[in-house]
């Protein structure tokens, strides 16, 4: 089976002929030494940086040919932009790319928060609140939802999102992202040696 | 590439020795024609409509405002000096108010509105890492961010002008007309019989292009890299400044040129 993402001897600042491959629907933890190196790797993965040496593919295409919202991004603590409304973060990057209809956004937003633990009555003020005014903690939950809603081929997570977060929502995140891979998406968790720990196998 | 390019634009990095400012700035607005088909995306019109907004329909207050005053200081000047010459009247406003401080009046109430607001916003969501997000969303900054407010900018620059050249010429035929005892509608249908098509399309013109330059200069220094928050008022600074140097460079050239 041809790998989803494909890392072939890619050098590029302080990385060095990294090699990986990510089935469809497989979640792989890719851990560089520091934060410079899993910065590098991030912007590789998203295709915001070209490698010096070797290639990146996606479905064996190079990244800049992948369709538009191909590829996902859960930043550390959101990545939202401060003067839109939650809501209207979680579905920028669907609405911009014309992935999906109003409805059955809505119904995926319903869908995925419920996986993320947030009870039914709390999702309309969450989703309605403006971005500056959501916590650090929502602000994360946010940014993940925005990933799991957009549901792309591969979906880029720093694995900081976990830093912080309380050990039952972190299983509730990280059951969510199973979900999503179970329905064909991949995942690459890019971490540091400092941040939490994941339970997906190492790669690269 | 397609037009619709997500990859970090080199334009918008510190300058380098090969890197100018006016040439960054000529490269945004470049950018920014380019990728105007980028309106067709819902979040991006969902931009345009709250820059519209927030330039056009928040300073209608404050321009209706200086338009009255300038059309009363103006017309009492002149009646002093002349008194009542409803020829000279209508003379004095189109030379005065419509060429020349209809659109520049319009352009000035924008860079300290709008040109400060862009500029520290922008700046704002760089040092947050919001544009670094969109980037890696495949969502072009210069698109989502840039496309819209300098069409916005541009449309409410126009639309402005107008509206300060109908109040400061209303303004000024209403004094003459109380003042000098000359009959307004005299001073209107005068008025309409010298005013030409080209001094209509040119105020229209200048005025597209001073909103433009406002947004792309303002743009250009709120997207610059930045590392933080002590850039943001430099930044904001910047654009006042160089976009109020813009729009009297760029009246200079369209008055010499038209007139």
């Amino acid at each position: 089976m041809a790998a989803v993402l494909q890392f072939s001897g890619v050098n590029c600042g302080k990385i060095n002929a990294l090699t990986l491959a990510l089935q469809a629907g497989e979640i792989g933890v890719l851990r560089l030494a520091g934060k410079e190196e899993k910065s590098v790797a991030i912007e590789l993965a998203v295709g915001e940086r070209n490698p010096e040496a070797g290639a990146i593919t996606l479905d064996g295409a190079p990244l800049d040919a992948s369709p538009p919202g191909s590829i996902g991004w859960v930043p550390e603590s959101g990545g939202l932009i401060s003067n839109l409304k939650a809501w209207e973060n979680v579905t920028l990057p669907l609405w911009y790319h014309g992935k999906r209809r109003v409805a059955e956004a809505e119904e995926q937003a319903n869908r995925w928060l419920a996986a993320l633990g947030v009870e039914s009555e709390a999702r309309s003020a969450f989703m309605a609140s403006p971005a500056a005014l959501l916590s650090t903690l929502e602000r994360k939950r946010a940014g993940l939802l925005r990933g799991l809603v957009l549901a792309p081929r591969l979906l880029v997570v720093d694995a900081a999102l976990f830093n912080g977060v309380p050990q039952d929502l972190k299983s509730s995140w990280a059951a969510a992202l199973e979900m999503l891979a179970k329905e064909g998406c991949s995942i690459l968790a890019v971490a540091q040696e400092s941040d939490a720990a994941l339970q997906w196998k190492t790669i690269g | 590439m397609s037009s619709f390019s997500w990859k970090k634009p080199p334009e918008l990095g510190p300058h380098g020795p090969g890197e100018r400012l006016w040439g960054g700035q000529l490269r945004v607005a470049w950018e920014a024609l380019c990728r105007l088909p980028a309106l067709g995306r819902w979040p991006v019109r969902q931009v345009l409509l709250k820059q519209l907004y927030f330039t056009g329909i928040e300073s209608v207050a404050t321009i209706g405002f200086v338009g009255f005053l300038v059309g009363l200081i103006v017309i009492t000047e002149l009646n002093n000096l002349v008194g009542g010459n409803e020829g000279a009247t209508n003379k004095v406003l189109i030379w005065m108010v419509v060429r020349e401080l209809g659109p520049l009046i319009a352009a000035i109430v924008m860079v300290g509105r709008s040109s400060s607001a862009l500029a520290s916003e922008l700046s704002t969501m760089v040092i947050n890492g919001e544009v670094t997000s969109l980037r890696r969303m495949g969502i072009s900054p210069l698109s989502y961010l840039i496309v819209p407010r300098v069409l916005g900018m541009t449309l409410a620059a126009i639309a402005l002008a107008f509206y300060c050249q109908i109040v400061a010429v209303g303004t000024g035929w209403v004094v003459t007309a109380i003042g000098q005892n000359v009959l307004l509608s005299d001073e209107i249908s005068g008025f309409f019989e010298i005013i030409s098509y080209r001094e209509i399309a040119a105020t229209l013109v200048k005025s597209a292009i001073f909103g433009m330059l406002v947004a792309v200069v303002s743009g250009y220094h709120g997207l610059r890299n930045k590392t933080a928050m002590t850039e943001v008022p430099q930044a904001v600074s910047q654009a006042v400044i160089r976009s109020l140097l813009a729009v009297f460079v760029a009246d200079g050239v369209v008055t010499v040129l038209v007139y």
